[in-house]
């Protein structure tokens, strides 16, 4: 746990020196990015910049081999590819099939590099001449993907943004809670009991407690009361159960679903949850409970700048310890 | 034989503990993943023999209704009933006599990219119930006798890890033991155990060690949480070593090393397990510092080896780089090892412990060339053991690749495989692939049978002294297991990647084979072996079941119940 004694300034310069390079490594992908896609790329550029995420990202394992072929996935040199169905494709994946979504790890401009550099290997007929455009193959793409639009982008990124905040706290003391190294700790894998086995938050982690999304809108000590003493308010749909079986078995814990025959429930008493089905012609008694499924020790478990981190995490800004009290 | 009572669930109905770790004494079943806990794929039954091997015709068969991920599989096989794992976690009970469904439970997958394949290599069965890990990374119990499902639990966030199940458990006494997908992704490794009555977590042992943690000077900082690692196959047990033995797969960023410098523990690696704590018995590192996408998650095959009157206990494992080791399955100590290909560029040879030594750098800014590839010497076909003859059986696939390194952004969860390859055939010579018998101690070799294409499928002995298997055109086939001679084979119309298994219902001896690629590494035929794109099958996830005709039942030896 933090220490209050520290002074102001080694508080904020310390912040600020681990931070920094944090921040600054975040966000330089990001604006590397924009600053390639500010100048129009060659086609040349496109392909090689193309190739470079291509072996990275396609050509893995079995998957379409380096240079398009010998890989174990479909081979992609000598194909009549257009670079609408190569953007769809790569972005979207194959649901059911090992080709994954690149949306999620992939920026538009990379996906263009890639299309670019995918068409590159086989010879100018697809895009290029069914457009009947002589012009090299990069410049037939998508307008609305190249990097031929990039005015509309923010000048500054969002990490950026984040760095300059964080500098200038202010002079009084504070500890200020990290919406990443919340992040961190929300997801952490090495943490078997981490945040994210029960809760979502915006579309990523379980669904055994409740979605945590809109606890942004929440003033931060709210968020903290739910973290630390969970049994204080109880949305229904997660309400605690018990279920009782025939052999006289009880198991705790939230509802999944049911149908005619079953009842799902998710035992909570240990952590990761298990998803339990039970026959209901087996269940004697279901009783609901007046407290939460939640655990009640987290206040115990993290330290206060952890709980103030995971509360900036979940309001999606730095929360200082100020605001709790 | 060193059995904790205690340990035993108290809930257990069929198979019980004591008959899955004597599964030998039941020549009528296949009651786990390797035929028996030491992973040998070996059936004592001989009423198929070489004599009458020619006679055998298909008398079943069953579709699984998905053709995406073939049938990768092996059958698992109790008391007349086989359960069978489908593509894309279709799981299935089967009179094992008629081929009839008891039932089948289709497990809901998310919509979602599957990361590694849509195929699954199988289940588990015991204590009444049967035990799987799904394709987004769950591990679900079902009603062995309804299909009906009794708890499910998430591993860890598929989109997190990029990891899943694509293999099957391996029940321990109370517990199911889950190995996972990753190697090719920001991930550590690890193996999981599961309380097999409640589902309840109950050991994690990861495969990259920690801060404080002996081996974590093997890694960087940067890379110990990212390294990959993964426990993709199965493992095997000895119950009177109580020893779990697992193979360890490759460190991620496979080709690019400027992250992790150092060994690398515990990737490429068989680690030994207390199976009760999780606790690391022993390990040995088959390749340090893995260049080439060397896993060496393939099965552990544990051999008691005698000769000469000496008896000694063997951990015989090949390794996709297309070597072979032979540990000392209580220590760990290096025994001998020897290549199970022809071409082999990556090393000069190894040391006194077993070390390899001349190792084939790898430099980030250039194309290399190694053989065998990254897609192995073998892969997850497996290799089979038949105890009265006292010889291992295995696959090897001449392949070599061109590594082009690249450096990649690591970002949890994602892919992370530092780099790109190209298969090729060795140099001067088309590719090529066999099976072979060896002596699992010396490496000897007795015999080499030349397959088409790879033999991407597993190996089956058997008691009639065979080995069974299937290609990748489609022909089911049997060798004689003294002399590797072809003696029978039958084209099923689809290529074969999973694994055979036989067994017997009411006096009579089946031999199920899976067949239906749906393997990336069927992909590799058409470019290696351009002769054949134009025959390859067609997709199929087919299981095709075999035995003799009634006529030539009479007369034949039989030890099945």
């Amino acid at each position: 746990m933090e220490s209050r004694s520290r002074s102001a300034k080694v508080a904020v310069r310390a912040i600020a020196v681990l931070f920094l390079p944090f921040a600054l490594c975040l966000s330089s992908f990001d604006l590397s990015l924009r600053s390639r896609a500010a100048q129009p790329q060659s086609a040349e550029s496109q392909i090689e910049a193309g190739n470079r995420i291509y072996l990275g990202s396609c050509s893995m394992t079995y998957c379409h081999g380096a240079g398009g072929m010998g890989g174990g996935a479909p081979k992609l040199r000598d194909r009549g590819f257009t670079a609408e169905y190569l953007t769809h494709l790569i972005t979207e994946g194959v649901p059911g099939t090992s080709m994954p979504a690149f949306k999620d790890s992939l920026g538009k401009q990379q996906v263009v590099q890639i299309v670019a550099y995918v068409l590159s290997l086989s010879p100018k007929k697809g895009a290029a001449k069914a457009n009947g455009d002589q012009q090299p193959q990069a410049q037939t793409l998508d307008p609305h993907l190249s990097g031929a639009a990039p005015k509309t982008e923010p000048t500054t990124s969002p990490a950026s943004e984040r760095v300059k905040s964080d500098v200038a706290v202010d002079d009084s003391f504070d500890i200020r809670g990290d919406v990443e190294a919340g992040r961190a700790l929300f997801f952490d894998s090495a943490e078997i009991q981490n945040c994210r086995v029960c809760h979502t938050v915006q579309n990523r982690g379980g669904r055994v407690g409740p979605d945590l999304t809109e606890l942004a809108g929440k003033p931060p000590r709210e968020i903290l009361r739910s973290i630390v003493a969970p049994h204080a308010a109880i949305e229904e749909r997660y309400a605690t159960i018990t279920i009782t079986n025939r052999a006289g078995e009880k198991f705790t814990g939230v509802k999944r679903d049911e149908n005619e025959t079953t009842i799902r429930l998710y035992d909570t008493s240990t952590l990761p949850p298990v998803s339990r089905a039970f026959l209901k012609s087996d269940v004697a008694k279901t009783e609901r409970l007046n407290t939460s499924a939640m655990h009640a020790d987290y206040a115990s478990k993290y330290s206060l700048k952890q709980l103030l981190d995971l509360v900036s995490f979940l309001k999606s800004s730095n929360v200082g310890l100020k605001e709790l009290f | 034989m060193v059995l904790i009572a205690s340990a035993l669930p108290a809930y257990a109905q069929e198979p019980s503990w004591e008959r899955l770790i004597n599964s030998d004494r039941e020549p009528q079943n296949w009651m786990s993943y390797g035929g028996n806990y030491a992973a040998h794929r070996f059936s004592a039954l001989d009423q198929i023999n070489r004599e009458n091997v020619r006679q055998l015709a298909p008398v079943w068969m069953f579709q699984t209704g998905e053709l995406h991920g073939g049938l990768n599989s092996t059958p698992i096989v109790v008391d007349g009933v086989m359960y069978l794992m489908g593509p894309m976690n279709r799981v299935f009970a089967i009179n094992a006599a008629t081929g009839e469904k008891l039932w089948s439970y289709i497990y809901k997958l998310p919509q979602m990219s599957i990361p590694y394949q849509p195929g699954s290599r199988g289940l588990a069965v015991a204590y009444g119930r049967i035990y799987f890990g799904t394709l987004d990374n769950h591990v679900v119990a079902l009603d062995a006798k309804t299909g009906r499902e009794i708890w499910d639990v998430e591993v860890e966030d598929v989109r997190q890890c990029g990891c899943n199940i694509t293999s099957a458990p391996l029940v321990v006494k109370d517990k199911v033991i889950v190995g996972g997908t990753g190697g090719e992704h920001a991930h550590r490794g690890y193996l999981n155990a599961y309380d097999a009555k409640t589902g309840k977590h109950v050991w994690r042992f990861y495969t990259i060690p920690g801060p404080g943690e002996p081996g974590y000077e093997t890694w960087s900082e940067k890379m110990w949480k990212y390294g990959g690692a993964p426990t993709w196959l199965v493992g095997s047990y000895d119950p009177e070593l109580n020893l779990l033995y697992w193979g360890v797969g490759n460190p991620s960023s496979d080709f690019y090393d400027e992250f992790r410098p150092g060994d690398n523990l515990y990737s490429d690696s068989i680690i030994a397990l207390d199976p009760d704590t999780g606790k690391l018995k022993w390990y040995y590192q088959e390749v340090p510092h893995d260049m080439y996408d060397f896993d060496s998650a393939f099965e552990c095959a544990l051999i008691d080896y005698e000769k000469d009157g000496r008896k000694q206990k063997l951990l015989v494992h090949a390794n996709k780089g297309g070597m072979t080791w032979a540990l000392d399955s209580a220590t760990g100590k290096y025994v001998n090892a020897w290549p199970h290909v022809d071409n082999l560029t990556w090393l000069k040879g190894v040391d006194k412990n077993g070390r390899p030594v001349g190792m084939q750098p790898v430099p980030p800014d250039k194309e290399t060339f190694v053989c065998p590839s990254a897609a192995g010497g073998r892969n997850y076909g497996h290799s089979a053991y038949n105890p009265r003859i006292g010889w291992w059986y295995n696959v090897g696939w001449e392949i070599c690749s061109v590594i082009r390194p690249q450096k990649l952004e690591v970002k949890e969860g994602q892919p992370l495989f530092g780099g790109g390859m190209e298969m090729k055939p060795p140099k001067d010579k088309p590719a090529y692939g066999h099976i072979n018998a060896f002596d699992p101690l010396t490496g000897a070799r007795k015999w080499r049978y030349n397959t088409t294409g790879i033999n991407v499928a597993s190996l089956l002995a058997t008691g009639g002294g065979l080995i069974f298997s299937g290609d990748v055109m489609g022909d089911a086939f049997a060798l004689d297991a003294r002399t590797g001679q072809k003696l029978w084979s039958f084209n099923t119309g689809a290529g074969m990647s999973g694994s055979p298994i036989s067994y017997s219902v009411n006096g009579q001896q089946y031999v199920a084979i899976p067949t239906g690629m749906g393997s990336l590494l069927s992909g590799l035929v058409p470019f290696l072996w351009p002769e054949l794109a134009h025959k390859l099958p067609e997709a199929a996830s087919t299981l095709v079941v075999f035995a003799l005709p009634e006529t030539s039942i009479k007369g034949a030896a039989s030890n099945g119940k």
